[in-house]
């Protein structure tokens, strides 16, 4: 009878497990892109013709309430909207760097949007305007 | 007397798991969101004299009525209008969409008229309200 050869155990080295992990969460959170505008809740508005947009540097948002905000900080008027546009334009050339993601909630008034838009046109920014795609139609 | 020193051993065999664990709730918690919208461009400043001359389709809002060269038409309309127009194919200046809101508009309804000028391959030109 033959005998059977002996099984011997192959130790797995798990030392270092926990660095590869550890390097896996570093990079998660070094990758991860946080919102530009944490807490304020927005319905944007919905159409059927809309695109994927990029990741732009600036972005102006209104919330339900009226309230301005530039790059996730309340800012007083559009006036002064315009001014931070046009600091942040003037010396770029990329038509991508001049683009500003506007988000505002589909209630607001006209009063309140509109002089917004034209502040960031006069500022010299390209308007990235942010919508969902509506299912209607 | 001196004191007999012990080594202590810490246990790091559950750092991997507590690691992994981490990771699962990263990639779980991870939404990730694709930004839709337009793009407009909308010129700065006022009407040249020779903008003026050229006679762009104007586009007004007022209280949710729709007027496309003072003619009320509905958003579907005003879509198979504005590629009626073959924007495209234009000069830059030629394809100015005048829009102008009066009354009680609401975001929405202003976003999906710029949304139909930008497919259309329009250039969106604000026209603001006389003042009384």
């Amino acid at each position: 009878m033959s005998k059977r050869p002996r099984r011997k155990m192959i130790p797995v080295p798990v030392a270092s497990m926990g660095d590869i992990a550890f390097l896996l969460i570093i990079f998660f959170m070094i990758c991860s892109r946080f919102a530009k505008e944490p807490g304020v809740s927005i319905d944007a508005p919905t159409t059927i013709e809309v695109d994927k947009l990029d990741d732009y540097p600036l972005v102006v948002l209104i919330d339900k309430e009226a309230q301005i905000y530039f790059q996730g900080e309340p800012i007083g008027s559009p006036d002064m909207v315009e001014q931070e546009v046009r600091k942040f334009v003037e010396d770029k050339d990329d038509a991508k760097l001049k683009t500003v993601l506007f988000r505002c909630d589909a209630s607001v008034g006209k009063h309140i949007f509109e002089p917004v838009i034209e502040a960031i046109a006069q500022g010299g920014g390209r308007i990235a305007a942010v919508g969902d795609p509506s299912v209607e139609e | 007397m001196k004191k007999e020193r012990r080594d202590i051993e810490m246990s790091i065999s559950s750092f991997s798991d507590i690691a992994f664990l981490l990771i699962i709730f990263f990639i779980l918690a991870t939404t990730l969101v694709q930004v839709t919208g337009v793009i407009n461009e909308i010129p700065a400043g006022e009407q040249s004299e020779s903008e003026k001359d050229l006679e762009s389709p104007t586009i007004q809002l007022d209280n949710g009525k729709i007027m496309f060269n003072e003619k009320q038409i509905d958003m579907r309309e005003l879509r198979k209008q504005l590629a009626e127009l073959k924007l495209p194919e234009k000069t830059e200046n030629e394809r100015v969409v005048l829009l102008e809101a009066s009354g009680n508009v609401t975001y929405q309804s202003y976003f999906d008229v710029m949304a139909s000028i930008s497919a259309a391959g329009g250039v969106t030109a604000i026209l603001q309200e006389e003042e009384e």
